[in-house]
Formats: structure tokens, C-alpha cells, sequence
């Protein structure tokens, strides 16, 4: 109740034009927004475009949010149709390239989306569960995984400093994922939606 | 296409690598034609999202947020410039009816200066007004560049001089620019001194700082291991705090091994650089006076005391044909080419090294030590007894040799993957790895630096030795019972086990490295019979069966088969990774048999054959 009230303020604060408030605001859910936006789109530069038109969408109808629900759940709303009318907008873009993957994911991944209507507490779920999930990697494991993942190194870069084939990088992070959904599924108890 | 090419080849288009316009095609028929493949795909692309949304640095925080407000602020501006021009385009079209409304009352010889002239035209204007005062300005520089130019016409005009004078002026300025060159030249030597020893000074205190971190980690893995061994008896306790405890101290350790893996990676970097640096500041030397030069010849590091066939004396990309008892300088190297190559090196302290065909090396330097780069080829080398601290390094593309006094042969292979092969006759010798390991290798043992293999010292002599001095091994007659393609290949980590299957080798045991290897079928893990596959060897081998580690129980025709105590280790960056124990065999030249792999078994073997060493 404290933290709604706290929010209600900063929401209040930054409608009456405090950047400050809604600076606060962005560092708190940014991080949730670009989650969910990644699990729809692969390239982080299009993430980062599509959270911050969340943000910007935000920003200007501020006014419009009547706390009905949490901040974080009307934020994820705005981003979820954000992510869906950019896979729309592939799909339809790129339907003549009969070749090209990119289109045909999208209309799967819009097929999906589609089917899922919990925005916040599955989300918040999934990324409690698989945090503890990478704790139990085995050091291998968490060391490709943080190297992939988080410094940002590329899988030819770590397949020749670790002295494997790139194909190998590439299927033992495959593996390692597969590993990483069967235990956020039991930690879950159900099978995740997308 | 296999099921485990379609993920591979998913796995890499959800990296953000490229796919070939067939990889692609063939990726999206695999998922449009099978529902549950595609399913497992977008879950997995589900999980890459959150794996990738999850690593985001704090920095990263500050750039989003920092470009967000620079949006909305240019947002934000955007609206002001487009009220205030369409505030103006208003107040035009207002002026506009009113002057259309002075335009039909007053006639035009009466109007003014345009109320409504452009601010650059406005300026033009003003200009016109100052133009009455620019050309006394420019009477008074003319006026100025005529007195300058008689005054240099007074002062500079030429009087011829005698011939006596022009030879005396001449040679003043050939001894004053003789004595400016050799003043540059003192300079540029203290230059090079202080360059060399700042070089100097980096690289101890980049060793210091790399070997400090190697000593830190040394001490996390003894803490890792204990926190291991804590946390298994903390699982075996079942007590639920205990357990907790157990497994946050392990974890801790492990984020504190992490962490200091990744800064001695970045110490070796500085220390490679340093060294790097270092090389280059003696490259660059000053430019040697040529009356110095002329007069003083540079020792030589070690002299040429035979050669057979072709060999050349190598510096960079120069090369010169070798003659016997040449020395050979700092910098310098040998090339011997041809299988008829042969030379032999002599240094002052009577140091021999002898290299074999077609080997090369290079660089021979003084660094604190003897050092000499190999680039590829077999040196065997009688190292004098080297004084403390001045040991004799052998820098090889696969690793280091560090000798204080002793006999070894080395087997260097350019490419880092067949790596560098020490074999050790007398004394002791320090072998490092590209992974930065050091092992002690002692008289009778030998050790292999590559990647992919693990780096211990073990008694015999290497597979390089050993194949140096047998016959080739020539495998025939290939026979598998089903028929499928079997194929033999050289293992080294990195290459694939089964012909059906994408796993490959990520550690292989240094006796079998390089050796001949058949790639069998994983499907064929339910064969059976004692004579499932057989081929013919031309001598006496040794055969390995690899075998899963995950499942103790045998076919009955491994039984003559011995546990040789080495493993390949497969999949090794997975959550599961497995482990095959080699079991060896000897057999004479002629056919091998091999059986089946048992319903048992849940992987199928892989063979691997090595010629059988004779006795040292």
C-alpha cells in the first residue's frame, strides 16, 4: 500500500512536468519493459527503439492512467501492443520475401502473443525463477552464458578462445537454454507461454 | 537435415549470425513443416529474450534514460518550432491583409525600407553603410607592404663573394650540420635507452601484476574446492541451513574465481603487449652512426656450426642463403628447407640446438635470458646450465619452454590446435600452455601444449616422438557390418564424434591428440556381436575404445581391454557433459575386430589408434 502510495506520487509529480519523478519511474521499469520486449524481438537496438516509444507513449498520457492497475502492469500494456504492432508490420513488410524467415516468426510469435493475457505476474515469475535457474549452472555453463549474454562476446570469438568450433558454441548455448526453460517450467510448475 | 543442423542452425540465427540464403530456407521448411520443433524454437526464443533483457548494466541504464530525455526534449522542441512557425505563418497572413489593405491606400513611390526583409538582408545593408570607411584601410596597407618591400630591397640585395669565402662558408656549415646530426643522434640514442627501459620497467611490473593474479586465483580454486567438498557434505548433512550456508560460500567463491579469471585474462593481455612493446622499442633502434657502425661488428647470438640442403638465415620477410659457421645476430633466425634440411646452432656457452627439416625459427634474442621464437618444426636442444633467473625460453605458437640447463626435443606445430610436443631427456623443463597452466616436465616425461588438451607431464615419450621414429601408419580394409560411411579423421578438440551427431571433442588426452580416430555412428549404440567393425593396420598400434563414462557396464569383447587412466571429454560448455575413459589394447599389424556396442550402452564408442612407441 506504501509503495502504491509512493507511486502514486511520483506518477502525480511527473504529470505536473517533473522530469525528475519520471526519471525515477523510467530507471524502475525500464529494465521489466525491455524484458518483455525481448521476449517478441531479437535485435536489442529495435528493443531499445520500441521501450523507449513505451516510455514516450508514457510520458504523454500520463493522464490517462487512472491507477486501476499497477504502473508496471499499464507500462507493459503499452509495450506489448508497441511489440505487436511491430511484428504486424514485419509480417506485412516482408510477407513477399517467401524465403525469409523473418516474416513467418513473426506471424508464429503474433500467434502466441496473442494467446497470452497475464502481462506482469508471469513475467515477474519467469525472471525471478530463471535468476535462481543460472545459479545452479555448472561453471562452464554460466561462464558461456555470461560471456554470451552478458559481456557481449560473440560465439566465433568464444569458440577461438576456448579452442571449439563456433557450431559448438552455438548448440551448447542452445542446450544450456533448453536446460535453463525445463528449470524455470519446474520452478513454475507450468509450461511458459510466449 | 539432421534435427541437431536445424538447431544449430536456429541457435545461430537466434544469436544474430548470418545464415546463407540455403541455411535460411532450410531452417524455415524445418519449422513450417514440424509443429513441435517450432514450438521448442519459440520457447527457446522466449528464453533468449530473458537471458538478454536480464544482463543489462547499469551503464546501460544511464544511456537509455540519458537518450530518452534527449528525445523527448528534442520531442518537446520539435512542438515548439512547429507552434512558433505556424504562430508566424498566422501573424504573415494577418500583416499580409493589412498591407494588401496600405497597398490600395498609398501609392508606391512613397514606401519605405520592406518592414519585413530578411535579417541576412538587413545586415547587407548595414555593410553598405560601412563601406565608405574600407578604402582608406586598404591605402594604408598598400602604403605599408611599399616600405616593407624597400626595405628588404636595401638589406638583402646580393654581393657576389669571392671564391674563398664561399669554400670557407661552405665547410662552416658542413661542421655545423654534422655536429647538428650527431647531437640528434646522442638524442635519439637516450631517446631509445629511455624507451627501452620504460618498455623494460612495464613488462616486470605487467609479470609482477599477471603473476600476483595468478597466485590470487591459485589460492580461489584451493578456497572453490573446499566450498565443493563443504557443499557435498553439506547435501549429504540434509540439513536445510547447512545446505543454504553451503551453497551461498560455494557460490561466493565461484563469482570471486570468475571475476578473477577475467582480470588475469586482462593482465596476460597487458602482459602480450608489454612483451609486444618491448620487441618493438629494440626493433627500432637509432640510426647507427655510419662511421660507428663501420668500425664495430655486432656479436653474434650463436653460430651456424653445420648445415645440410637448403637452409637460410631469416630476418622478417629477408631471408639469405646460410653458410656454415655464420653467426647469427640478434633478430636473426634459421629456415631450413626441404626434407634434407638439417642445422646445427652453437651458443658461446656452448648451448646446441639442432634443428630438423623444415623446422623454423626465429628472433634469437638476449631478454634477461636466452629466447628463441619456434615457429614449426623439431629442435632438439643441450641447453648448458643457464645462470638463476636467466632462463632459456623456447616460445612456441602452442606455449612456452623454460630451460635452466637441460636436454629436450621439441615437436612444434604452427597451428596452436596440433600445438607444441616436449619431450624431455635430462634434467627439468617449465611448459606453458596458451592458457597461461605451467607444468614441470622431468627426465623421461613429456608434456603437449595445444588447445584442447589437457596440459600434464606423463612418462614415455610423445605421440610426436613416437611417430618420428616408427613407419607410417596406414589403416585399410575399413569394414562396418550396417555399412554406414564410418570415417577416419586426426582428433583434435574441435572435431566432430559421430558422423550423425553435431557433438565434438572439446578436451582430448595428450597421448592420443593427433592421432587417428574413427568417427562411428551414435545410432549404432544398440549394435551387437563380437564383430561388429574391423580394419588392418600396417604395424604394431595400440587401439583405444572410448567409452562412456555415464555406464560401467561393458561389452564382454572390451574385457582385454585396459582402463589407460585418459579421457576425451565431450560437450564441455554443457549443463551435461561427458566424459570417455580411453581403454587400450595392443595389436600386432594385420586385421583388429571390434564388437558391437551393447543394448546397454547409451552412447556408441569412437576408436582411436596410435602406432605402438618403441621401447626408449
Amino acid at each position: 500500500m506504501v509503495m502504491m502510495d509512493a507511486e502514486s506520487e511520483l506518477v502525480e509529480s511527473a504529470r505536473k512536468g517533473s522530469h525528475e519523478a519520471f526519471s525515477q519511474i523510467l530507471r524502475t521499469h525500464q529494465s521489466h519493459v525491455r524484458g518483455y520486449l525481448s521476449r517478441f524481438i531479437r535485435n536489442d537496438d529495435i528493443v531499445d527503439d520500441l521501450a523507449q516509444e513505451t516510455f514516450l507513449n508514457s510520458y504523454r498520457s500520463l493522464g490517462a492512467y487512472k491507477g486501476e492497475s499497477s504502473l508496471r502492469t499499464w507500462l507493459l500494456s503499452i509495450a506489448r501492443h508497441m511489440a505487436l504492432r511491430y511484428l504486424e508490420d514485419v509480417r506485412r513488410r516482408r510477407a513477399h520475401e517467401s524465403a525469409s524467415l523473418e516474416p513467418s516468426l513473426a506471424t508464429w510469435l503474433l500467434a502466441h502473443a496473442q494467446e497470452t493475457s497475464d502481462l506482469e505476474g508471469r513475467h515477474e515469475k519467469e525472471v525471478a525463477a530463471l535468476e535462481n535457474c543460472i545459479k545452479g549452472l555448472p561453471p562452464k555453463s554460466a561462464a558461456l552464458v555470461s560471456h554470451f549474454y552478458y559481456d557481449g562476446h560473440r560465439a566465433a570469438d568464444i569458440a577461438r578462445t576456448s579452442g571449439k568450433t563456433e557450431g559448438s558454441v552455438w548448440v551448447a548455448l542452445l542446450r544450456i537454454r533448453e536446460s535453463l526453460r525445463h528449470c524455470v517450467e519446474s520452478r513454475l510448475g507450468a509450461p511458459e507461454t510466449v | 537435415m539432421s534435427v541437431e543442423r536445424v538447431q544449430e542452425l536456429w541457435a545461430k540465427f537466434l544469436g544474430g549470425a548470418p545464415l546463407s540464403e540455403e541455411e535460411g530456407r532450410a531452417l524455415l521448411l524445418a519449422l513450417e513443416s514440424d509443429s513441435k520443433l517450432r514450438e521448442r524454437a519459440l520457447k527457446d526464443h522466449h528464453l533468449h529474450g530473458l537471458l538478454r533483457a536480464r544482463e543489462r548494466t547499469p551503464r546501460d541504464v544511464d544511456a537509455f534514460e540519458r537518450a530518452f530525455f534527449r528525445t523527448l526534449g528534442a520531442e518537446q522542441d520539435g512542438t515548439r518550432f512547429i507552434k512558433k512557425v505556424e504562430s508566424r505563418i498566422e501573424e504573415d497572413r494577418s500583416e499580409g491583409q493589412e498591407r494588401s489593405l496600405e497597398h490600395s491606400a498609398r501609392p508606391k513611390a512613397a514606401e519605405g525600407p520592406h518592414r519585413h526583409s530578411t535579417r541576412r538582408s538587413a545586415t547587407s545593408a548595414r555593410g553598405g553603410e560601412r563601406q565608405p570607411y574600407l578604402f582608406p584601410a586598404l591605402l594604408a596597407a598598400a602604403v605599408l607592404l611599399g616600405i616593407a618591400l624597400l626595405i628588404g630591397l636595401s638589406s638583402g640585395g646580393p654581393s657576389r663573394p669571392d671564391s674563398g669565402t664561399l669554400e670557407s662558408a661552405r665547410r662552416k656549415r658542413a661542421t655545423a650540420d654534422e655536429a647538428r646530426k650527431a647531437a640528434l643522434r646522442r638524442e635519439e640514442a637516450l631517446l631509445q635507452e629511455a624507451r627501452e627501459k620504460k618498455a623494460e620497467k612495464d613488462l616486470v611490473m605487467a609479470e609482477k601484476a599477471r603473476r600476483e593474479a595468478e597466485e590470487r586465483l591459485a589460492k580461489i580454486l584451493g578456497a572453490e574446492r573446499k566450498a565443493d567438498q563443504a557443499r557435498q557434505v553439506a547435501e549429504a548433512s540434509n540439513q536445510t541451513e547447512l545446505k543454504e550456508k553451503a551453497e551461498a560460500d560455494f557460490l561466493e567463491v565461484l563469482r570471486q574465481r570468475k571475476e578473477e579469471e577475467a582480470r588475469l585474462a586482462t593482465l596476460q593481455n597487458d602482459e602480450k603487449r608489454a612483451e609486444e612493446a618491448k620487441r618493438a622499442v629494440a626493433k627500432t633502434p637509432p640510426e647507427p652512426d655510419p662511421k660507428e657502425s663501420s668500425a664495430v661488428t655486432k656479436p653474434a647470438m650463436a653460430t651456424l656450426e653445420r648445415i645440410e640442403g637448403e637452409v637460410y638465415i631469416v630476418l622478417g620477410s629477408d631471408k639469405t642463403l646460410a653458410k656454415g659457421g655464420e653467426g647469427l645476430l640478434p633478430g636473426q633466425g634459421l629456415k631450413m628447407v626441404g626434407p634434407k634440411s638439417r642445422g646445427v646452432l652453437i651458443y658461446p656457452d656452448m648451448t646446441r640446438l639442432e634443428l630438423g627439416s623444415d623446422s623454423e625459427v626465429k628472433d634469437l634474442q638476449f631478454e634477461g635470458g636466452k629466447k628463441l621464437s619456434i615457429v614449426k618444426g623439431t629442435i632438439t636442444a643441450k641447453v648448458a646450465k643457464q645462470l638463476a633467473g636467466e632462463a632459456m625460453i623456447f616460445a612456441t605458437p602452442g606455449g612456452e619452454a623454460k630451460v635452466l640447463g637441460t636436454t629436450l626435443r621439441l615437436y612444434v606445430d604452427p597451428d596452436p590446435k596440433k600445438g607444441t610436443s616436449l619431450d624431455v631427456e635430462e634434467g627439468k623443463v617449465a611448459l606453458k600452455n596458451l592458457a597461461g597452466k605451467t607444468v614441470f616436465v622431468e627426465s623421461g616425461h613429456y608434456a603437449v601444449a595445444a588447445v584442447g588438451v589437457e596440459l600434464m607431464p606423463r612418462r614415455g615419450s610423445s605421440p610426436a616422438a613416437s611417430g618420428e621414429a616408427l613407419p607410417e601408419l596406414v589403416i585399410t580394409g575399413l569394414n562396418v557390418t550396417n555399412g554406414k560411411p564410418y570415417e577416419w579423421f586426426t582428433l583434435w578438440a574441435g572435431e566432430r564424434v559421430y558422423i550423425d551427431r553435431t557433438f565434438t571433442y572439446d578436451t582430448v588426452a595428450a597421448s592420443v591428440n593427433g592421432a587417428m580416430a574413427l568417427r562411428t555412428a551414435n545410432d549404432d549404440k544398440f549394435s551387437t556381436g563380437d564383430s561388429f567393425l574391423s580394419f588392418h593396420v600396417n604395424q604394431r598400434v595400440t587401439v583405444y575404445v572410448a567409452h562412456d563414462t555415464r555406464f560401467p557396464i561393458k561389452a564382454a569383447w572390451m574385457a582385454p581391454f585396459v582402463n589407460s587412466g585418459e579421457q576425451l571429454v565431450l560437450n564441455e560448455l554443457l549443463p551435461v557433459n561427458c566424459r570417455y575413459q580411453l581403454l587400450s589394447r595392443e595389436f600386432e599389424a594385420g586385421t583388429v575386430t571390434l564388437g558391437g556396442a551393447v543394448a546397454q550402452h547409451q552412447t556408441m564408442y569412437t576408436v582411436v589408434v596410435v602406432p605402438k612407441p618403441r621401447k626408449r
